[in-house]
């Protein structure tokens, strides 16, 4: 075409590189102002085309160039504008109060949900349909048109309640809401250029109602020119046709003239997308040629789409290509792809935000958040102390403390931790004076910028905030924070701690910050910002239904017919835009991947259906090849290594003398017997799982609360009433069984403050009393002596020293004594006693001198008989058991060969499964 | 032709198993599109994604078959689904595949949760729900939080109602881990409490009242009769004669009776039942001797009999009311805390801005119920439904049968000028879902309601498409039996060879006896196992079978008839419990499986590595967690090396990370020394997907695993380590990743019912597929294992008792159970119906089973010690061979046979792989590409000053272009957001206070200046960038960039802003060739010129 005059209102077709076209018409129209075009300013639909459009004019003006400006048409009004609009949170804010005033309208709805999710319709009505707002009448006869009805009350009741908002909204916004101010703001800039600048939009596809109709009017003034990009033909077309149709009004549309003889693509494109009445058939025969270039590989889960991603990407660098485009509309294949082409050392230039709330920095402030929330739990603690932005205490400290906190069990509480010995104090108290900052979480309804205030100068003594401004998503951050604070300040809304607290998540989940691009050679796009996009290779990652075209939005007010009749976006006009993009999309790089996955692996994957429909017609091929190749190890960046693992096998280490302990427990002696690699990584290397603090308390905390009360029974134990100090009788029982339930009492006295269910412990312990005085009597006769929680050892070898702490040992006058052993739990079966399977009352027995009797006593409601190992089965017992010890302890010197042997049972309770690899043997 | 195909009439269809129920639905679909029905006016749903997805593909791909058919082709697919074609439907026919491509409300075909889901969110304000809800699969995490919650409450408040009813149930001797598991099982039952207590102003004071009335009891104290005067007379009859007698037989004896007269209530009770009841409840035979007819008579004698039954016979009835009293306790203290339960569940709902699937299909349950809403709905729906058809319809459950009945209502009660159909297809046989409420007999109960309201069509299918004439004799002599109620012998649509085989049950043997060994030698001899023995030697059986069919290479009746291979196998399960020892069968035969079962990757070895791992880089002070990081192949350091390390922990004390930086003494070691301290410092800075990432690459992670596993494992290990790196990328949608947060979510999805699945593996590789029965509902393959045949132990059943009669609007019953003892009739009642049901369903999941082969099919178990072997599968299955004429002995099996087998001509074919380019293996050097932008190099200031910064350019700017007053409104729309007043003071001086400086008039006064421009942008080879002013006096270009800095230290900025300045002043040269220009910074500030 040639250029002489261009078009003040041009269409041009999805194939045409607007870009390149308008970069050269410009320079030819306004060579005699070169190099300085700066009395222009140039629009753009998305900023990630500035770049390319920069460097086209300079290709074409030649050497250097003064201007233009280019921007977007947000960015336009707002530069040139006088007014400030209020933020989006200002607005939902004034919205929350609004729906506050007015109770009845959503009843029993949250306020902050519901103003969030009206805000967009409000802004959308605001701009598309002011004259509505002071016409509830017109406003439902056009809902009800919507509708397709007008005899249902709950029609006009949503309609009035919108109304209602929306009136109420409008006013207390005081129609400086954002989009209100941006139409405001264009209308301005475009009724107030200067008299040499010239300002053309290029490129774009759709305006919203108003917009377009602002535009229209400027257009009619002869203060711009726009030249549009969207399909003129075929599918798709109608929303495109019906914006070009608006601004028809004020001056003709020219139709962009094409080439004669187009690109084949682009003929055979318009082909596959055309709806001119031929079958599907007729129109795959009358397509004559092949498209080169356009492949498809349909994933069989996201993590393979985003390797075939990753291989598309890399191959094309390979071959030396360095404009590369991904455009995609999912965020998590984006992260993923970022982190495959790091592996290969190739940065991604994400022009797409990502919400704050997923940010690391987020993450921080949770953690402080936490902290003053819950008086510190130790997790939240550590994981403040330990995140990057916090560099208050080194790793060695932090080691230190968290040591410390394992090894008492604190679940939080910042005074605990201060207790503790090497706590790091100034550092701890620093903390809690920032936490100090914030009023009590538990305070009445505080104005919000109370809570946002407090909580900035909190976060300002802590190291978090001058480390958040080193970092992109941290300053941005800050400044929401700073935003948040400002706006809750200026609309004076009063909230309690949990509902500043969620109206900050809110906020987080909404704001976004972007990654600061380096130069890379492969970009990151959404499909919005790939309008007008040329690349040397481009790949549609995600391109299934679920993404391209995606899904109609559920809205809570109106369904999508009454969104278009009252001119608010909709479904039908979201997709046919979205149709247009996509087959621009297709004219954008030779050489075009599309990529697709099922949502979840195992499900049929739903490819976009304009590629399906590319596919079924032959147009688009698939790439198995390439879908293959993304599946094998060759094809992945490889790390220098060493020699790789060798095949593992059933461990049996032979500890050496030196890690073999010279005493050995009931506990560790029972764990040799269960399995020996057991015993190996237990008491050889001494390893054991550490219980974390805030553990809920199980069955072993019972029984050792029951121990120590048994034991407080009999001698005295710090902190508890005296112990009973008399062998029970038949006459003292009562007084013994007050006795028993005294030091219960104490003893659950913890518990019982800290833990509803711990009732159920007392209960427990309260009903088995007559049982244990029972049996305390019983025994008072044949054991007069009694002695608890008794230290017991005896050398078996010289060097091996059985030893163990005894429950209960008891005696009478000629020296045998009896091992009593109290469980809450399960006891052992007594043939498993005699077989030498369970040897902890065995190993008690051989512990001793002259013990004729072991027994299990179960403490338990399920009222079990005590388990007694008595006289020659005692004895043949620990004659199995000794004779057994001496055989495996024999060859100590040269050490002992320790199989893992557990079985199932063993292994299930088994904390070392990682390290004997069980389940990993080749055997 | 199947009747069920026309549109125009609504069907209910009983498919069996391989019946072809997935072809007529889709065939339906393509009817009713076919004839004209919109695209949007269809929903189809079922009841897994799966399905709803495969549902979706199958029309489109007969949609695209109809439009790119030939003539001759298209006309016999029309008739194949009942058509005559003509030229109208051809075109119609060839357009509907475009038409549903680009229909903006596609075809509807989706799960019933999808459906619900997408119906409240659409009706958030009607539906009480907050809008943009999340919802997820699993709600485990949320009802634990409630439990807490709730523990809190109770702690908070000992007066409570709520906190009596834990007492009382903590005084009636009821344990902390009942009380855990009744309140968890009542928020899953929450459904059903709902629709139970539905329209109830106080649902607890009515479940109560409900309970009294079942049960026939009250707050009367149960053990009254004991106490009145009749009683007394009675025990007084009794005890006067016995005291004269002394004892009636052995056990009744006046020592043990008579304190009952004096007593009362519990204890006289206790009294009477030791006294006249066996220890098993049973009266003592009250036989009198003669001594006693000869003390007392023989009237006294009669008398004192009539006084020992009713006596017993009074005690039996307090007894029994006893249990209904206790019952009612319970019930009240359970449902009270079960209610509170669910009050925080719907706060934690709230905070979280969640819900479940359950409260999705309550809330549309209610919307859709609601008479004023119905029309409402279906108006405010985009998308109406006019023609609805449920798959699967078995597995329904009531209250989603209450959801949908609304919809089917109102298809019955018409609607002129609107067609709309009902079409539902399920199979009673195949209902395996009970556990999650699924009710067969809802099936039967539709159909009904539709024959008699929408005058449906009934059709039953019992012809298989799938299995071979073989196996579906063997299926109709198994339960032709009667033990699957109306089963109708099935038929088969295939002819070729088929076989079913029953192996022997594997017994217990001497070796099983092996655990009385005494004193054995742990490091010579593992302890025992014996039922695990047993599911080895099963296992081992299997393994030999399918080795033995591999190599007879058997041709399947598939298109390729290729020889049956592994991946032709499937092994079925009833539970996983001997997963492992079937696992090791077939490891040791080197056969190639995949385990799918559901829910292990995070129990695989490699994950939980990876999990050490990670808790080892957050906190270094885990010794085992880093020991298990070493000795896993993350370094393969051997047992030698942990003892070192050991030794040197022992030595010197301290953790386990210090002894390993001050060893280092092995490659090995020193390898893991710096690369766990290379990740460390990660761990610190980066999201855990990326620390993941990074981690799993640089330690070369995958094939070093595949390196150290044995090859089944191996096989999966990339998959299962991409997917554990995507678990990051989802957990709690990407938000707050920090380590804790991950490592606490994987620690809790470890116990997750819908804990996330292995990798499936690579897709070439033929391998053998271990399922359970219920994963492999809707699969099929030519030859199936089921294993595990032999006898199950039943566990005793305890919790709630929820009984909803199919058809009705709500449960009949909802009550807490209890143990045997305690067990009074009513829930006893309710119990063994709901076992009744559950075996029941155990036959169905037979069905399921053995339905899924298609040519041959193995039956084996081994026995348990303990329970008995009658009525178990294997005994069912052997019997079914019994009933079979012709079946063979082969070896140990029996064999039922047809058709001769015939060897295959081909193995199936691997492609060849191409060779990638080596080249991929590294990273790519990437020379300095792209465009630079000088302004980007600066370093990152923060908000206040970017503020600053920002204000002062532009108030600069407007002064330049004549502008004296600027606004700080004009400045607040520019900047986003509104300046202090004071700052915006102070800022606008700063700008005058330059533009006045008369050391900078050359760049201000505009007297001196020919042209000047502000924040122009200037473009010149690759740089692009704004400068912000340019001055042009006539002679020289200066070029300008300002600097806001407070305190700004003029050497260093010069330093730092050399390059962009150098490439400003190039550009303007190249602009202005031949023409000075110079280049420097305006420090606003100090309003100092530093030229370059
Ligand atoms: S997991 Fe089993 S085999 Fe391994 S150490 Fe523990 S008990 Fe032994």
């Amino acid at each position: 075409m040639t250029v002489s005059a261009p078009p003040r209102l041009l269409s041009l077709p999805p194939d045409a590189d607007v870009l390149a076209w308008a970069a050269s018409t410009l320079v030819q129209q306004h060579r005699a102002a070169l190099p300085d075009l700066s009395h222009i300013t140039l629009i753009v639909p998305a900023a990630a085309q500035i770049p390319r459009l920069r460097k086209l004019l300079l290709a074409q003006a030649g050497g250097a160039l003064l201007g233009p400006a280019i921007t977007t048409l947000g960015g336009f009004g707002r530069e040139r504008s006088s007014r400030a609009a209020l933020s989006a949170l200002d607005c939902k804010l004034l919205l929350a109060q609004a729906l506050q005033r007015h109770p009845d309208l959503f009843s029993g709805q949250d306020r902050w949900a519901l103003a969030d999710a009206l805000f967009g319709l409000f802004e959308e009505l605001s701009a598309a349909t002011p004259e509505l707002a002071d016409d509830v009448g017109r406003f439902l006869g056009r809902i009800e048109r919507g509708y397709g009805s007008a005899r249902l009350a709950q029609i006009s009741q949503e309609a009035r309640a919108a109304h209602l908002l929306w009136q109420a909204y409008l006013h207390d916004t005081g129609r400086s809401s954002p989009a209100v101010a941006h139409l405001q703001a264009l209308t301005t800039a475009l009724a107030t250029l200067a008299p040499d600048e010239r300002v053309y939009l290029i490129g774009h596809d759709h305006f919203s109602g108003a917009e377009a109709r602002i535009l229209r009017d400027a257009l009619a003034r002869q203060s711009l020119t726009l030249w549009l990009q969207g399909p003129d033909s075929g599918r798709g077309r109608q929303t495109f046709a019906a914006l070009l149709q608006t601004l028809a009004v004020a001056e003709p549309v020219v139709a962009f003239e094409r080439d004669p003889a187009p690109d084949p693509r682009a003929r055979i494109l318009d082909g596959a997308f055309a709806d001119d009445g031929l079958d599907l058939r007729q129109r795959a025969a009358a397509i004559d040629g092949t498209v080169p270039g356009l492949t498809l590989v349909i994933a069989g889960s996201p993590e393979h789409e985003a390797r075939v991603v990753d291989l598309a990407v890399r191959r094309a660098l390979l071959a030396g290509q360095r404009d590369i485009a991904v455009v995609t509309q999912d965020r998590r294949l984006a992260r993923r792809l970022r982190a495959l082409l790091e592996r290969a050392g190739v940065p991604l230039q994400d022009e797409g935000g990502w919400a704050l709330s997923t940010s690391a920095a987020a993450a921080s402030l949770g953690h402080w958040l936490d902290c003053c929330e819950q008086d510190f739990p130790f997790r939240a603690l550590l994981d403040l102390l330990k995140c990057s932005f916090f560099e208050g205490l080194d790793a060695v400290g932090i080691d230190l403390l968290e040591g410390q906190i394992y090894q008492q069990g604190i679940r939080g509480g910042l005074e605990r931790m201060q207790a503790l010995e090497h706590a790091p104090k100034p550092l701890l108290s620093g903390l809690r004076r920032a936490a100090k900052l914030l009023p009590a979480r538990h305070a009445p309804a505080q104005p919000g910028q109370v809570w946002a205030s407090h909580l900035i100068q909190s976060l300002q003594t802590l190291p978090l905030w001058a480390q958040w401004q080193t970092d992109t998503a941290g300053m941005a951050l800050a400044t929401t924070l700073l935003e948040l604070e400002a706006a809750l300040s200026r609309q004076g809304l009063r909230l309690h701690w949990s509902e500043f607290r969620s109206l900050l998540e809110r906020t987080l989940e909404q704001a976004t910050f972007t990654p600061q691009a380096a130069g890379s050679p492969v970009r990151l796009l959404t499909l919005e910002q790939a309008q007008g996009l040329r690349c040397e290779r481009l790949i549609v990652a995600g391109a299934s239904a679920t993404q391209f075209p995606g899904r109609p939005s559920a809205e809570p007010v109106f369904n999508h017919g009454v969104r278009a009749e009252l001119g608010l976006s909709h479904w039908r006009e979201r997709l046919d835009i979205q149709l247009g993009r996509f087959r621009g999309l297709l004219h954008a790089a030779p050489e075009i991947l599309f990529t697709c996955a099922p949502d979840n692996e195992g499900e049929p994957a739903q490819p976009c259906p304009w590629l399906e429909l590319l596919q079924t017609l032959g147009i688009v091929q698939a790439d198995d090849a390439l879908a293959r190749l993304a599946t094998r190890p060759e094809a992945e960046i490889a790390h220098a290594q060493g020699a790789l693992p060798e095949i593992a096998h059933r461990p049996c280490p032979q500890l050496p003398d030196a890690l073999l302990p010279g005493k050995l427990s009931a506990g560790r002696h029972q764990s040799l017997i269960d399995c020996p690699y057991q015993f190996y990584a237990g008491s050889g290397l001494q390893l054991q799982a550490p219980r974390e603090p805030d553990e809920p308390p199980d069955r072993r905390d019972f029984g050792s609360r029951v121990h120590l009360i048994m034991q407080a029974f009999e001698t005295r134990q710090d902190g508890l009433p005296p112990p009973f100090a008399q062998p029970v009788t038949a006459e003292n029982r009562a007084a013994a069984a007050h006795k028993l339930e005294e030091l219960a009492r104490a003893v659950f006295a913890d518990d019982l403050r800290n833990r509803a269910l711990a009732r159920f412990w007392l209960r427990e312990f309260l009903d088995f009393i007559p049982d244990i005085t029972s049996w305390l009597a019983a025994r008072s006769t044949t054991w007069p002596r009694a002695q608890t929680e008794l230290r017991l050892k005896r050398a078996l070898t010289p060097d091996l020293l059985l030893h163990g702490t005894a429950d209960r040992v008891e005696s009478r006058a000629d020296g045998a004594c009896c091992i009593v052993d109290f469980k809450s739990g399960e006891a052992p079966k007594g043939s498993d006693v005699a077989s030498g399977e369970a040897v902890q009352a065995t190993h008690y027995a051989l512990s001793v001198e002259h013990c004729v009797q072991v027994e299990y006593f179960v403490i338990s409601r399920k009222r079990k008989a005590p388990v007694i190992v008595e006289g020659a089965a005692l004895q043949h017992a620990q004659n199995g058991v000794r004779a057994r010890l001496l055989e495996i302890f024999s060859s100590r010197a040269d050490g002992i060969a320790l199989p893992a042997n557990g079985n199932e049972k063993t292994c299930q309770y088994c904390d070392y499964a990682g390290l004997c690899r069980r389940g990993a043997w080749h055997e | 032709m199947s009747k069920a195909l026309d549109p125009a009439r609504s069907a209910s269809v009983s498919a069996s198993a391989g019946s072809g129920k997935t072809w007529l639905l889709t065939a339906r679909i393509v009817r009713l599109l076919l004839e004209g029905a919109a695209a949007d006016g269809i929903l189809a749903l079922t009841f897994t994604r799966k399905a709803a997805a495969e549902m979706r593909s199958r029309v489109e791909e007969r949609l695209r078959d109809l439009a790119l058919a030939d003539d001759a082709t298209l006309d016999a697919q029309l008739r194949q689904l009942g058509l005559s074609p003509d030229a109208a439907l051809r075109q119609r026919a060839r357009s509907l595949y475009e038409e549903l491509l680009f229909h903006p409300w596609p075809l509807r075909a989706t799960t019933l949760h999808a459906f619900c889901q997408d119906l409240v969110a659409r009706f958030p304000l009607e539906t009480g729900i907050t809008p943009g809800f999340e919802v997820g699969d699993n709600d485990h995490e949320f009802l634990e939080r409630a439990w807490q919650q709730l523990q809190k409450k109770l702690l908070a408040d000992a007066a409570s109602p709520v906190t009596q009813a834990l007492n009382d149930l903590i005084d009636a001797g009821e344990s902390e881990y009942s009380l855990r598991s009744w309140v968890m099982q009542f928020m899953e039952l929450r459904g059903d409490w709902w629709a139970y207590t539905e329209n109830q102003p106080d649902p607890l004071a009515y479940a109560i009242a409900m309970l009294e009335q079942h049960l026939g009891s009250g707050d009367d104290d149960p053990l009254a009769p004991l106490d009145n005067a009749a009683f007394g007379a009675e025990l007084g009859v009794f005890c006067d004669a016995l005291a004269r007698v002394g004892n009636i037989g052995t056990y009744i004896r006046a020592e043990n009776l008579l304190p009952a007269q004096s007593q009362s209530g519990a204890e006289r009770l206790q009294t009477l039942l030791d006294g006249l009841f066996t220890g098993k409840g049973d009266p003592y035979k009250f036989k009198p001797g003669k001594d006693a007819l000869k003390i007392l008579g023989a009237p006294a004698v009669q008398r004192m009999s009539e006084a020992f039954n009713a006596l017993t016979e009074r005690v039996q009835q307090v007894q029994v009311a006893l249990l209904r009293s206790g019952a009612l306790h319970r019930n009240r203290a359970a449902l009270t805390l079960g209610v509170a339960a669910l009050d925080e569940l719907e706060a934690v709902f709230r905070t979280h801005n969640r819900t479940g699937f359950t409260d999705l299909e309550w809330r549309a349950c209610r919307l859709l119920g609601d008479a004023d809403a119905g029309a409402w709905v279906q108006y405010k729906l985009d998308q109406r439904v006019e023609h609805l058809l449920l798959d699967e319809f078995q597995d329904t459950n009531p209250t989603q049968w209450r959801l949908l009945h609304p919809l089917l209502a109102e298809m019955a009660a018409g609607d002129a000028g609107r067609s709309r159909s009902l079409f539902i297809v399920g199979d009673a046989k195949q209902s395996i879902y009970g556990f999650r409420r699924a009710n067969p007999a809802l099936l039967p109960r539709a159909a009904q309601w539709m024959q008699e309201n929408l005058g449906a069509h009934t059709e039953v299918l019992a012809r298989s498409y799938r299995s071979a004439p073989a196996i579906i004799h063997w299926v109709n002599a198994l339960f032709s039996a009667g033990q699957l109620p109306d089963f109708q012998d099935h038929e088969t649509e295939r002819s070729g060879w088929g076989r079913v085989e029953i192996a022997p049950l594997v017994a217990p043997d001497a070796e099983d006896d092996a655990d009385e060994i005494p004193f054995r030698n742990p490091l010579s001899h593992a302890r025992p196992d014996p039922e695990n023995t047993r599911a080895l030697r099963e296992g081992r059986l299997i393994a030999g079978r399918i080795n033995e069919l591999v190599a007879a290479r058997w041709a399947t009746d598939s298109a390729d008839a290729h020889a049956i291979g592994y991946g032709d196998i499937l092994i079925l399960i009833r539970k996983r419990t001997h997963l492992q020892a079937l696992e090791q069968a077939l490891t040791e035969a080197e056969i190639p499986f995949t385990g799918a079962a559901r829910g292990t990757l995070l129990q695989t070895i490699e994950c939980r590595d990876l999990l050490a791992l990670l808790r080892f880089l957050h906190s270094p002070m885990r010794d085992l967690d880093l020991a298990q990081v070493l000795r896993s192949p993350i370094f393969g350091i051997g047992d030698d090396a942990l003892m070192q390390l050991a030794a040197r922990v022992h030595a010197q004390g301290g953790n386990w990370i210090a002894a390993l930086e001050a060893a280092g003494s092995t490659p090995l070691l020193a390898t893991a020394q710096r690369q766990l301290a290379e990740w460390r410092a990660l761990a610190r800075r980066l999201p855990v997907h990326d620390l993941l990432d990074r981690i799993c690459s640089s330690g070369n992670l995958a094939a070093r695993y595949e390196s150290a596993l044995p090859s089944t494992q191996a096989a999966r290990v990339r998959g299962n380590l991409d997917r554990f790196i995507q678990l990051a990328l989802t957990a709690d949608s990407g938000r707050y990743p920090s380590l804790s947060r991950f490592i606490a979510e994987l620690e809790a999805a470890q116990d997750d019912r819908n804990a996330p699945d292995e990798a499936p593996p690579p897709a070439q590789s033929a391998q053998v597929r271990i399922m359970t029965i219920h994963a492999a509902k809707g699969l099929e393959a030519a030859a199936v294992f089921l294993a595990q045949c032999g006898p199950v132990q039943d566990k005793a059943h305890s919790g709630w008792l929820v009984e909803w009669p199919a058809g009705d609007d709500r449960p009949s019953h909802f009550m807490l159970g209890a143990a045997s003892g305690a067990r009074d009739q009513l829930s006893q009642a309710l119990l063994e119906r709901r076992q009744a049901r559950e075996t029941a369903e155990q036959m169905n999941l037979l069905y399921v089973a053995v339905t899924r082969a298609r040519q041959f099919l193995h039956i084996s178990g081994f026995a348990h010690r303990r329970a008995s072997s009658a009525g178990c599968w294997h005994e069912l299955a052997g019997q079914a061979f019994d009933a079979l004429p012709g079946c063979t002995q082969e070896e140990t099996r029996r064999v039922y046979a047809s058709g001769e087998p015939s060897p295959a001509l081909r193995a199936p074919e691997t492609p060849a792989a191409p060779s990638p380019d080596p080249r991929l293996r590294q990273a790519i050097d990437l020379s300095s590409v792209g465009t630079t932008r000088p302004s980007g190099e600066a370093a990152v200031q923060d908000a206040e000053a970017t503020d600053r910064g920002s204000a002062i350019h532009w108030l600069i700017e407007q002064l330049c272009r004549g502008e004296n007053s600027p606004t700080a409104a004009r400045l607040a729309a520019r900047l986003q957001k509104t300046p202090d007043a004071e700052e915006f003071a102070q800022w606008l001086d700063e700008a005058r206070a330059l533009i006045a400086a008369p050391e900078l008039a050359t760049f201000f006064d505009r007297t001196r200046i020919r042209r000047a421009w502000n924040e122009v942008p200037i473009s010149h080879g690759r740089m692009h960038g704004a400068i912000d002013r340019l001055v042009d006096d006539g002679t020289t270009l200066w070029v300008l960039d300002y600097k806001t800095h407070r305190q700004p230290d003029a050497g260093s900025l010069l330093a730092e802003y050399r390059g962009q300045l150098l490439a400003y002043r190039e550009g303007v040269r190249q602009l202005w060739p031949g023409r000075p220009v110079r280049a420097g910074l305006v420090l606003t500030q100090t309003r100092q010129w530093l030229e370059l």
